[in-house]
């Protein structure tokens, strides 16, 4: 049970501001919250098509979409924000949360809801208005203990999980591509301009974030919800998913090099997928890395892809992860589709696929409408196979984490 | 479960301040550079002058 430090600032703030609103007694916590998040989301919707519409008035001008950017970015994180801090509400009793997992949770939704709940707990007022400095900032005032009851919490639950038809069709129901990257970033052609040196992880811990949106956030944060490691269990935690594993990285351009020779993690080999990588680079990345790596200069939705892997001797992936790279910079849905049969291919029984953010450029959506309920389908048939688990978490800054994982053989339906 | 209640509609409020605030300080920062563009096409057209 952790007690909540900041509960009286947070509930005070904004007091004297606000007028009391009657609660009819029929009222109950569950439906409040249901009505004040539909609420929420609509404002949320508004604020962003307003954004938009102003960063297309003013097309050619990067600075001023580079504004708006940042401003839908905003957006997102406040929304973001104040859904933890409800869910904080929700879950807490007398100023406690119950961080014991439930039943049927996985790892990856375990660590989403505690992440989530500990933002709702620690956010705080300034002046009625939500301080929008969130980022990474949901373990930072836990102590060694606490944080060890979670991770060790954490650990307990299984790598691999059940087939839980009741929770697919949950996140389905979430399951959207969205793009709030404006055309400043869209116009560029060269990927070099792009964040393509992402780390692992961060050995330091993470500061105050001087931008909403880092666009280097490293993979521990942005894949796996953790982004610091301080204590023993963290660290274990990320053994188990990259000690030993065959890791594929969808357009990873120049990223996870401080994994090819870490002593805190050993994968067995990392695969690049990525056809914009310059040969020169692989052949100085080859001599550096004390593990396996091979990089493929070649489509991660592409047709070939498969029979690539097989002619290179290349192991099916435990672990795959795209960060800022597919889906987001395809073109159509055949393409996404490619990407998708791709990935449940390819991916080992027990394994996970994971991506950030959910986007897909602007300009693929606004080539096709229907191209959220297209690729519902193709999950949808993903799901109906009972192969496959899915989960959305709330990632980072205001972008979401999708996680896909290839359900083990000899583990019965949930 | 009032005072829970209470809270989350207190949090729906701070929620509109702070959009609204996002907004002025969007809208605040695209009328400066507006002018800043606008003053540098006026030194442009001067400097050509010259």
């Amino acid at each position: 049970m952790l007690e909540n430090n900041n509960q009286q600032e947070t509930i005070q703030s904004n007091e004297s501001n606000n007028e009391q609103e009657i609660i009819k007694p029929q009222e109950n916590l569950e439906e409040i919250i249901v009505e004040v998040k539909k609420e929420i989301n609509t404002e949320v919707d508004i604020a962003i098509k307003d954004n938009r519409d102003i960063s297309n008035s003013y097309k050619d001008n990067l600075e001023i979409q580079e504004i708006a950017e940042n401003t839908e970015n905003e957006i997102g994180v406040a929304s973001d924000m104040a859904s933890s801090e409800i869910e904080y509400i929700n879950q807490e009793r007398n100023g406690e949360v119950d961080f014991k997992p439930k039943e049927s949770e996985s790892r990856e939704s375990y660590i989403n809801r505690i992440s989530v709940v500990l933002r709702g707990m620690n956010i705080k007022f300034g002046n009625g208005v939500l301080t929008l400095n969130p980022q990474f900032s949901e373990w930072k005032y836990l102590n060694d203990e606490q944080l060890k009851e979670i991770f060790t919490n954490l650990l307990s639950i299984s790598e691999n999980s059940k087939f839980n038809k009741e929770n697919n069709e949950k996140e389905l129901e979430k399951l959207f591509f969205d793009n709030i990257i404006s055309k400043a970033n869209e116009q560029k052609t060269n990927f070099d301009d792009t964040g393509r040196g992402r780390p692992f992880y961060n050995k330091d811990g993470i500061g105050p974030a001087t931008k909403l949106i880092d666009k280097r956030a490293h993979y521990c944060v942005s894949m796996f919800g953790i982004p610091q490691i301080r204590i023993d269990e963290q660290k274990k935690y990320i053994q188990s998913i990259v000690n030993g594993k065959n890791i594929c990285l969808l357009g990873g351009g120049y990223s996870c090099q401080d994994l090819l020779d870490s002593e805190d993690f050993r994968p067995n080999s990392i695969t690049n997928i990525d056809p914009f990588i310059d040969e020169n680079k692989i052949d100085e990345i080859k001599k550096r890395s004390k593990v396996k790596y091979n990089c493929l200069k070649i489509d991660a939705s592409s047709d070939n892809l498969l029979e690539e892997l097989k002619n290179n001797n290349i192991d099916s992936p435990d672990e795959i992860w795209a960060s800022f790279s597919v889906p987001m910079y395809l073109d159509n849905i055949e393409q996404i589709e490619s990407l998708f049969s791709n990935i449940c291919n390819s991916l080992k029984e027990g394994g996970k696929c994971r991506i950030y953010p959910m986007q897909i450029s602007k300009k693929t959506l606004d080539n096709d409408p229907n191209l959220n309920s297209k690729i519902k389908n193709i999950f949808r048939n993903m799901i109906d196979t009972k192969k496959f688990n899915i989960f959305i978490s709330s990632g980072v800054s205001g972008y979401k984490t999708l996680t896909i994982e290839k359900i083990k053989n000899n583990i019965q339906e949930g | 479960m009032e005072e829970k209640i209470l809270k989350i509609k207190k949090i729906k409020n701070v929620f509109r301040e702070t959009l609204s605030s996002i907004i002025k300080n969007r809208n605040k920062k695209i009328e400066e550079i507006i002018k800043k563009q606008d003053n540098q096409k006026i030194n442009n057209i001067l400097n050509n002058l010259k």
